[in-house]
């Protein structure tokens, strides 16, 4: 089990802490059909840990559905981030809990009904209400029944009525946008019931959970807060010899690791099971080892029992150079920050070296217990995201193809010839349904190729396709080694005479290959066809766009004013490395 | 086992150890509710290993109640 502090440590620690000197920070209300007490407490200190300064609000006992049908309630006034709402099985089915076969079959269905359309009320107006996300709990599913083991022959009991309600209502969240569930049954399934719920804590104070897992309660809700405040890890950065294998390859020889076939060398495949799964979904995994390159490589490209091979890791630093100039090594090769990565090795010597030089990297205490490794991993509650997209998905085959890029880059002699070689391919698309929601996340997440950083939500996009006068557009660009997806995004205004560039952007993920001369070249000429006289653009300075400051006078804009402006009676260059199609 | 006690004690209501006396307690310590004492159970019966039954949780009152309750259940 993770290991935890007592509840007195956070009752405790959370009397000192001084919320204010926090710069990041979040509003959390606290709902529940139960006592909340120390859950509070425990949640500031954690948020306090990773460096949020957590302000709280916990409705009074039992009083969520008044504060949230409210409009004037205290709830709304506090103006929460994000709100828990904790329901439990007791309250939720009151009598019928205690004695659920005094009512028929249909009483109960009529019952469950009833609730549903209850919660579901509740959860709507909420939504509606305010501009938080709320995370609700689905019911713990009691294991005890007066039926016994007749339980689970009974149509439509105790049993049946928990998961009917459950599924639905999580049915029901999955069509609201701003609402998530929290799967409680999972973490009372997880930490066991009889743990979870101690009668004599009950009696006491109408505790339902019991204050030694108050803190890995709240551990999970943090999970959503990382995911809110976009703390979320990004990159798993792990060691070799001891930490994805048992023992030293450079000393137990190819043969002589443990991996796989033995007990110790299952513990190894579980735990590069569970890494498998997380880069499937987006995680980026990257080695940090002190090893010679041409054993670690042979291990991960022919043991046989390796799950992770080398197509899995979009990083390798296998060298003898010190650990901390690997890890800032990675992070510039992978063009991710190093506050987004994760490391795991199993020498505690080189992570207090790791943690001491780099306090941004979450350096894992991993067990000295290698069976441990593949629970220290899923205990953690870092890799949450709110959403997962395609892009996500997709992310670790992409940067496996920016290696296969980078070393083509190396055997070719000039940038020109590069560019030719990877045969890349532009393909515009307009806003649309499809396109929209990318379009939106680009404009809110690009910084460093972004002309003029304006932030669009999806609704603002909408509104702008929805005028006319605006051309919405994005690019997908392909190449020889793959495809990168939707990584380009521009709008313009249309004037009679001139058009104006409103956004013109690039992911930094295909910034180096002259694709935005491409798009540009792409609406030129269309505003030609458009019989349009001149195109406008500006160059709006932030901290992190320097990389397209020159971009539009390179391409041939003149300087008018704060402007740049480009005659369309000049001609437009049309770069010969790329192919431009429209959808 | 006295220190000890008094030592938690100190930790749970965040008072100097050495204002703790035997007859510490809700009378006289503000923080000292129903929700606390059971926190401040919940790290007896971890430290010394014990468990109370719910009649001699009821019976607390203050420090003296857990060191008489200690001894009962063997603790010196």
């Amino acid at each position: 089990m993770r290991h935890e502090q007592k509840l007195s440590h956070y009752i405790n620690a959370a009397r000192s802490l001084n919320i204010e000197k926090y710069e990041k920070k979040i509003r959390v209300a606290l709902l529940g059909s139960f006592t909340l007490n120390g859950m509070e407490e425990t949640l500031k200190v954690k948020c306090s840990e990773i460096g949020v300064g957590c302000i709280t609000y916990v409705a009074g006992y039992n009083q969520y559905n008044q504060e949230i049908l409210n409009a004037q309630s205290d709830l709304y006034k506090f103006r929460p981030d994000i709100a828990f709402l904790l329901l439990d099985t007791r309250s939720v089915l009151g009598k019928i809990y205690d004695s659920p076969y005094t009512a028929s079959e249909v009483e109960r269905r009529e019952f469950v009904e009833k609730k549903l359309a209850e919660v579901s009320h509740i959860i709507r107006s909420y939504v509606e209400k305010s501009d938080s996300k709320m995370v609700i709990t689905n019911l713990p599913l009691p294991s005890y029944s007066p039926y016994g083991i007749y339980e689970t022959k009974t149509v439509y009991g105790l049993r049946d009525m928990v998961i009917d309600f459950n599924t639905r209502i999580n049915s029901m969240i999955k069509t609201l946008e701003s609402a998530y569930l929290y799967d409680f049954d999972g973490f009372v399934r997880r930490y066991g019931e009889s743990n979870v719920f101690d009668f004599r804590q009950f009696f006491i104070g109408d505790i339902k959970v019991s204050f030694e897992y108050i803190p890995h309660l709240v551990h999970d809700w943090v999970g959503y807060i990382k995911a809110v405040l976009g703390l979320n890890k990004k990159c798993i950065v792990l060691d070799l010899d001891n930490t994805l294998w048992g023992g030293i390859v450079g000393e137990d020889g190819f043969e002589g690791i443990r991996l796989g076939d033995t007990p110790e060398g299952k513990a190894f495949v579980e735990f590069q099971k569970i890494l498998l799964a997380l880069q499937q979904r987006g995680i980026i995994l990257a080695i940090n080892s002190k090893n010679n390159i041409d054993e670690a490589i042979r291990a991960i490209r022919e043991h046989p029992n390796m799950v992770l091979r080398e197509e899995n890791f979009s990083s390798m630093q296998i060298n003898w150079n010190d650990k901390v100039a690997n890890m800032k090594e990675i992070a510039g090769e992978l063009n991710i920050g190093l506050d987004s990565m994760v490391f795991f090795d199993d020498d505690p010597v080189n992570r207090e070296y790791v943690r001491l030089s780099l306090p941004q990297v979450l350096t894992v205490d991993l067990s000295d217990d290698a069976s441990e490794y593949a629970q220290n991993l899923m205990d953690m509650n870092d890799f949450h995201v709110l959403k997962i997209t395609e892009e996500d998905v997709d992310r670790g085959k992409m940067y496996l193809e920016e290696r296969q890029r980078k070393e083509l880059e190396k055997s070719t002699t000039n940038l020109e010839d590069f560019l030719k070689q990877l045969d890349i391919r532009v393909l515009i698309k307009n806003a649309n349904e499809f396109t929209i929601p990318r379009i939106s996340q680009l404009t809110l997440k690009t910084n460093q190729f972004n002309l003029t950083t304006k932030r669009y939500q999806e609704e603002d996009i909408r509104d702008l396709v929805k005028k006319g006068d605006y051309w919405v557009g994005c690019a997908q660009i392909e190449d020889k080694f793959g495809n990168s997806g939707i990584t380009g995004v521009f709008i313009v205004k249309k004037g009679k005479s001139e058009w104006s560039i409103d956004t013109f952007l690039l992911s930094c993920r295909i910034m180096g290959r002259k694709i935005e001369d491409g798009i540009l070249a792409h609406i030129l000429q269309k505003a030609k066809e458009g019989g349009v006289s001149t195109v406008r653009g500006t160059f709006v300075p932030t901290k992190k766009n320097k990389p397209c400051e020159n971009f539009l006078s390179d391409f041939g804009f003149k300087k008018e004013g704060d402007d740049w402006v480009y005659r369309l009676s000049d001609p437009i260059k049309i770069p010969d490395h790329l192919r431009c199609d429209i959808e | 086992m006295t220190d000890k006690l008094y030592e938690i004690v100190s930790r749970v209501f965040n008072i100097p150890i050495s204002q703790i006396t035997d007859e510490s307690g809700q009378e006289n310590i503000e923080s000292w509710d129903s929700f606390n004492v059971y926190v401040l159970l919940d790290e007896i019966e971890t430290t010394f290993d014990v468990k109370f039954n719910l009649d001699e949780t009821m019976e607390i009152k203050k420090v003296v109640d857990l060191r008489k309750l200690l001894q009962k259940h063997g603790m010196n």
